[in-house]
């Protein structure tokens, strides 16, 4: 078995539909100019369709969240090329699927 | 180093938990003197197979949580977007809570899919922040942190 985190490309980045898909688009959208300025394994802060700013580090990027938008949706993101993947529990899995298949 | 053990008395690895908003979040309440949201005590469930670690829509919506982080995992299909919330998670003994508490004040987690008997999961996330030591014949578990 492979010890290797599993990633996919940026380019595979699915649409997202859910609670953040405006943030999530928006960084879809953004990815690909922010990776070729540099911004790789930086961490950007997103709010509605606009880029709030970039940090060096997560906890940088949560102080200005939390600072400028508390307790609102907001997307923090790592800049990558390759994005890991999560692997969740296997009751995820089976509830996916089930709805899924739904 | 600090202890905690659990007995074993399910097929399965059940810990007590309190759940509240991230630490920051907390402390940025306090500051203005604005009231915090309860925390929420309940039972959560070990799973070595995650690397993340869960909350039922239940805990979500009782402390009005929002989605922080988007991230990837791979479902029917292809790959799925999923929403992170930031929460801090303390695991303790509710019977003993004069005991060390393990706690994790700005933690990442996902929503845990409806229909689990419990509200948290615990993951690999969380469980390499410890040492974790299951006597199956003693039906005990045990977490040094």
């Amino acid at each position: 078995m492979s010890s290797e985190r599993r990633t996919i490309h940026w380019t595979q980045l699915p649409e997202d539909t859910g609670p953040l898909a405006t943030e999530s688009n928006c960084y879809r959208r953004e990815v690909g100019r922010l990776l070729v300025e540099g911004h790789e394994n930086r961490w950007v802060l997103i709010k509605g369709d606009k880029i709030i700013g970039i940090w060096d580090t997560r906890q940088e990027a949560f102080a200005a969240a939390d600072e400028r938008f508390f307790r609102q949706a907001v997307l923090v993101k790592q800049i990558l090329e390759w994005e890991p993947l999560l692997r969740p529990s296997l009751r995820w899995y089976l509830w996916h699927s089930s709805r899924s298949q739904s | 180093m600090a202890q905690l053990t659990f007995p074993v008395v399910t097929d399965e690895l059940l810990v007590d938990v309190r759940v509240n908003l991230h630490a920051p979040a907390l402390a940025k309440l306090q500051a203005a003197q604005n009231a915090a949201p309860a925390s929420v005590v309940t039972r959560a469930i070990i799973d070595t197979g995650s690397n993340a670690s869960g909350i039922s829509a239940s805990v979500l919506q009782q402390l009005a949580l929002v989605p922080y982080v988007q991230s990837q995992t791979q479902g029917i299909g292809g790959s799925v977007s999923v929403q992170l919330y930031r929460i801090s998670l303390s695991i303790f003994d509710a019977a003993q809570p004069h005991l060390p508490w393990f706690v994790q004040p700005d933690l990442l987690v996902m929503e845990l899919p409806p229909g689990l008997s419990v509200d948290v999961l615990i993951g690999m996330d969380v469980l390499l922040g410890c040492r974790m030591l299951l006597d199956g014949p003693a039906r005990q578990l045990t977490l040094d942190f």
